[in-house]
């Protein structure tokens, strides 16, 4: 998601400055603070919006999970079929219990930093394959609990503040009783004015 | 931003206004200060009260030259005006035997009272000077400086611009009153 229109930045100088001069009289304003109005309206506007609109509305509910036991291969697996990043671990009643990432899993198969192409990188210096141990973990020895979650009627808002301030990437979304009903990344949640939301 | 960073300036001055304005600039400040010099002359007392200060001439610019500037409008015009009076007049009553004192601090407290009233209008600073450095006649008239010709002044000011102002289609005044 994201706006269609444009951001602040591409308002340039000659932008601001033939704006002015298409009022009739003398504007008492510099282009400098002309901007920086325009910047801030914006960005409480945006405010405004993301205070408006619900988890519900932008989530995607389709979301790629695993139950607890699954072994590591198979959150790979399914992590690599979807192109996803990350995904909820669940109970058997639909719980989240859990979220596993690619950093929670890369460490486990021999990288030390959580990065796929420091992977790549490690096997081709060692011009060979991985050495993965052979009984490996299951989705709930390498998932991050408890997981961090957000209620599908809390507001975008609150997702963001949550995304941003915790660094995470996404968010499950759970209903009244804490069953996922959808997931939201930071690119979900960034709703703007005169994107396609409003 | 550092102390000296500061004093490099950052952006530019809004773009020239057309002819047409300049014209009507010029109209409406001709006949806003040409009505109250002419009243001034036809004053009941003759020659003894003067009713144009030097402040309104600055009032002119705005009113008549930044028509939708917040400093322009009746609010801050005569509200500047007449509290900046009264600020000057109270300065060189409390603070007379010391002159650079008075000014400084008629003209300073008289900026203060206009941002926390919000009715901030530069002429404001020349008219609590001028109860100061006035001289004698301007003494004289006390507190009572404050209603003529300050306000008497300001609110014909801003008569004429109501009036002027409005007579192109490019142009309104005021933004608001209150």
């Amino acid at each position: 998601m994201g706006s269609k229109g444009f951001t602040c930045g591409e308002l340039s100088e000659e932008d601001l400055y033939d704006a002015l001069g298409e009022l009739s009289g003398y504007v008492d304003v510099t282009t400098g603070d002309l901007r920086k109005i325009y910047e801030l309206a914006w960005k409480h506007a945006s405010q405004r919006l993301r205070q408006a609109v619900r988890v519900n509305e932008v989530m995607t509910r389709d979301v790629v999970t695993v139950d607890r036991g699954a072994p590591a291969a198979e959150v790979a697996e399914r992590m690599a079929e979807r192109c996803v990043s990350g995904l909820p671990v669940l109970d058997t009643d639909g719980r989240v219990a859990g979220v596993v990432s690619e950093r929670d899993l890369l460490p486990r198969v021999g990288s030390a930093r959580p990065s796929a192409m420091a992977l790549v990188a490690a096997a081709l210096k060692e011009g060979g394959t991985l050495r993965i141990a052979l009984s490996g973990p299951r989705a709930e020895d390498l998932m991050s609990a408890p997981p961090l979650t957000i209620r599908d009627d809390a507001s975008v808002q609150e997702a963001l503040a949550l995304l941003l301030g915790r660094g995470i990437n996404r968010l499950p979304v759970v209903d009244g009783e804490g069953r996922l009903v959808g997931i939201v990344t930071r690119a979900d949640v960034m709703v703007e004015p005169g994107g396609a939301l409003s | 931003m550092s102390y000296f960073q500061k004093m490099r300036g950052t952006t530019r001055s809004p773009p020239r206004v057309g002819a047409w304005e300049v014209f009507w600039s010029w109209v409406g400040a001709f006949a806003g200060i040409g009505l109250v010099g002419w009243l001034e002359q036809i004053s009941i007392q003759g020659a003894a009260r003067a009713l144009l200060i030097g402040s309104f001439g600055a009032t002119a610019v705005l009113v008549y030259g930044a028509v939708r500037s917040p400093l322009a409008q009746p609010r801050n015009v005569i509200g500047g005006h007449v509290l900046s009076a009264v600020v000057g007049v109270a300065c060189q009553q409390l603070l007379h035997p010391w002159p650079p004192i008075a000014a400084a601090a008629a003209v300073a407290t008289a900026i203060a009272l206009m941002h926390l009233t919000r009715t901030l209008h530069p002429p404001g600073g020349a008219t609590a000077l001028i109860a100061v450095i006035g001289g004698p006649k301007v003494h004289a008239l006390g507190f009572g400086y404050a209603l003529i010709p300050v306000a008497l002044g300001a609110v014909l000011l801003v008569a004429v611009g109501v009036l002027v102002n409005n007579l192109p289609r490019s142009r309104r005044y005021p933004e608001f009153w209150v």
